[in-house]
């Protein structure tokens, strides 16, 4: 049985960019008490990026999460899907999870869509045969053509949101996570994408979908989540959430 | 501390059984490496190749020694070194060149670490054909010891993943370690016997030799490539020093691993 289970967690993020070099860790620790006590006292950079978030997703659910920039929406989608472990806390899912969380495709954009997609699959635990059984409707589905036979670097923005959509929907996932859904896909991609992604619903699986767009929110969602300062703030049905938000946001 | 050892060994497991992917991604990185180029990746040899000719002909006359033993021992010597300095070099950079698949996918880290040893194998396997040209030069026989060559290998790939992930881990925190590495390894190519041979050096200075762990690393490689069976000693010595090192990147690691994405 598909599902996804947030139990109470919590995510600090710690900021080093202010103290990132070994000098001053080293000055640190040699001088000791005062910069000790400074470190008590928070001098030490972290963001609270989610503050015991609990959300328990079953079989059939769409969740869209909302909220404003540096709400948590998209370190939740990563703690959900285990890219970051968190401080405390549990989450716990069931069923074979795909991301569609960036761009980021096969990791060597100097070589061609092919190898990259090869190792894509690999990445995602596919074996040889169910990458041969998949690469068509890949091919197909991105509609990339001759350009599959080219280096990533060559694709536009749009063209690789194509290929990384393909590539993470191809393994049949029961778990899907999206940021910001189909990215820079044009109309009549973000169209068959909304297909797939509605086939794959009739199969009742489980999507967390991150927006901005109260409308892809509308058309995938059955359940929405407001969130605020790292927190779930409400949880409930799409047009509450969603006039909600509206109205924090003029507020 | 049991946590720390079972996250280790569960990263370093997992890693081991998608050797499908990693031994995918080291071939493409070699091949990546010299897209475009005529000679592909036997430039690597070609470089390499003429570094040791060059080199071994000058130095055979300036340490007066004979070319063709001299020349046999720096190639057996060098080709490990390579190896070696080039797995510690690219370690500092094991988890940052690959930001955007540790921040996008969940998988063990140490697959990166294994596709980095086993890119620097290939390469040895590459380099290994000057070796063969250098014994058909001095006409010299090849020798059932150097089967032995192999468990230095091994030896050597796995201090390669402990240093993989223990440099990768420190390195992703700390940026000015990447370059001190840099800067001890240039150091440690001087002082290790790979030029000069360790007889070389008498007295109380041959300590260096005896506490260099590199030379002990690379001594059980060449000496089988020389025809000789390994010296027990370095070979206890390096499979010591290979113990300490699991342990402490298994405890290091095993900390640490779930901050790497924050410390990218």
């Amino acid at each position: 049985m598909t599902s996804l289970t947030v139990d109470g967690v919590s995510l600090e993020y710690p900021i080093y960019d202010a103290e990132k070099s070994f000098r001053k860790t080293l000055f640190r620790t040699a001088v000791g008490g005062t910069i000790r006590r400074n470190k008590d006292n928070g001098n030490r950079v972290s963001v609270y990026a989610l503050d015991n978030v609990s959300i328990a997703l079953k079989k059939g659910d769409r969740l869209g999460l909302v909220g404003p920039n540096g709400a948590g929406k998209t370190t939740l989608l990563k703690v959900m899907a285990g890219i970051y472990t968190p401080d405390c806390g549990r989450v716990v899912a069931e069923g074979k999870l795909s991301t569609l969380l960036g761009a980021i495709i096969g990791m060597d954009d100097a070589d061609n869509a092919y190898r990259n997609i090869y190792a894509s699959c690999r990445f995602l635990g596919m074996s040889n045969k169910e990458i041969e059984e998949r690469i068509a409707s890949i091919e197909e589905f991105c509609e990339l053509g001759e350009y599959l036979s080219m280096p990533l670097r060559t694709y536009s923005t749009g063209m690789l949101a194509r290929l990384s959509f393909a590539i993470a929907t191809s393994i049949d996932p029961e778990i899907l996570l999206m940021d910001e859904g189909i990215g820079a896909g044009d109309a009549r991609f973000a169209h068959k994408a909304k297909a797939r992604i509605e086939n794959f619903l009739s199969k009742a699986q489980i999507i967390v979908l991150a927006s901005h767009s109260n409308d892809l929110i509308r058309e995938l969602c059955n359940r929405a989540a407001l969130m605020q300062g790292g927190r779930i703030v409400e949880v409930g049905p799409v047009e509450d959430i969603l006039a909600m938000h509206e109205r924090n946001c003029q507020a | 501390m049991t946590t720390y050892f079972n996250v280790f060994f569960r990263d370093v497991a997992a890693g081991a059984q998608r050797w499908p992917l990693w031994t995918y991604l080291a071939w493409r990185d070699i091949r990546m490496r010299y897209v475009r180029t005529v000679f592909g990746p036997f430039w690597l040899t070609l470089s390499t190749g003429v570094f040791i000719l060059a080199f071994g002909f000058i130095y055979s006359a300036l340490f007066r020694q004979d070319p063709a033993t001299y020349l046999p021992f720096l190639t057996g010597g060098f080709l490990p070194w390579v190896l070696f300095s080039t797995i510690v070099t690219e370690s500092c950079t094991a988890f940052t060149a690959d930001k955007g698949v540790i921040l996008s996918w969940q998988f063990p880290y140490s697959i990166l670490v294994y596709r980095l040893v086993c890119r620097n194998i290939i390469v040895f396997g590459h380099n290994f054909a000057i070796l063969l040209v250098v014994y058909a030069i001095y006409g010299l026989p090849l020798s059932l010891n150097m089967i032995w060559m192999f468990f230095g290998l091994i030896l050597l790939a796995v201090n390669g993943l402990w240093i993989g992930l223990l440099f990768g881990t420190l390195c992703t925190r700390f940026r000015d370690i990447q370059p001190l590495v840099a800067s001890v390894l240039q150091i440690t190519m001087f002082v290790t016997p790979i030029f000069w041979s360790p007889e070389m050096l008498s007295g109380r200075r041959a300590v260096v030799v005896d506490v260099n762990i590199v030379h002990h690393m690379i001594s059980i490689i060449r000496e089988p490539i020389l025809g000789r069976p390994p010296p027990l000693t370095s070979l206890g010595i390096v499979c010591a020093f290979t113990a300490v090192g699991l342990v402490t990147a298994a405890l290091f690691y095993g900390r640490f691993r779930r901050r790497i994405p924050f410390w990218l």
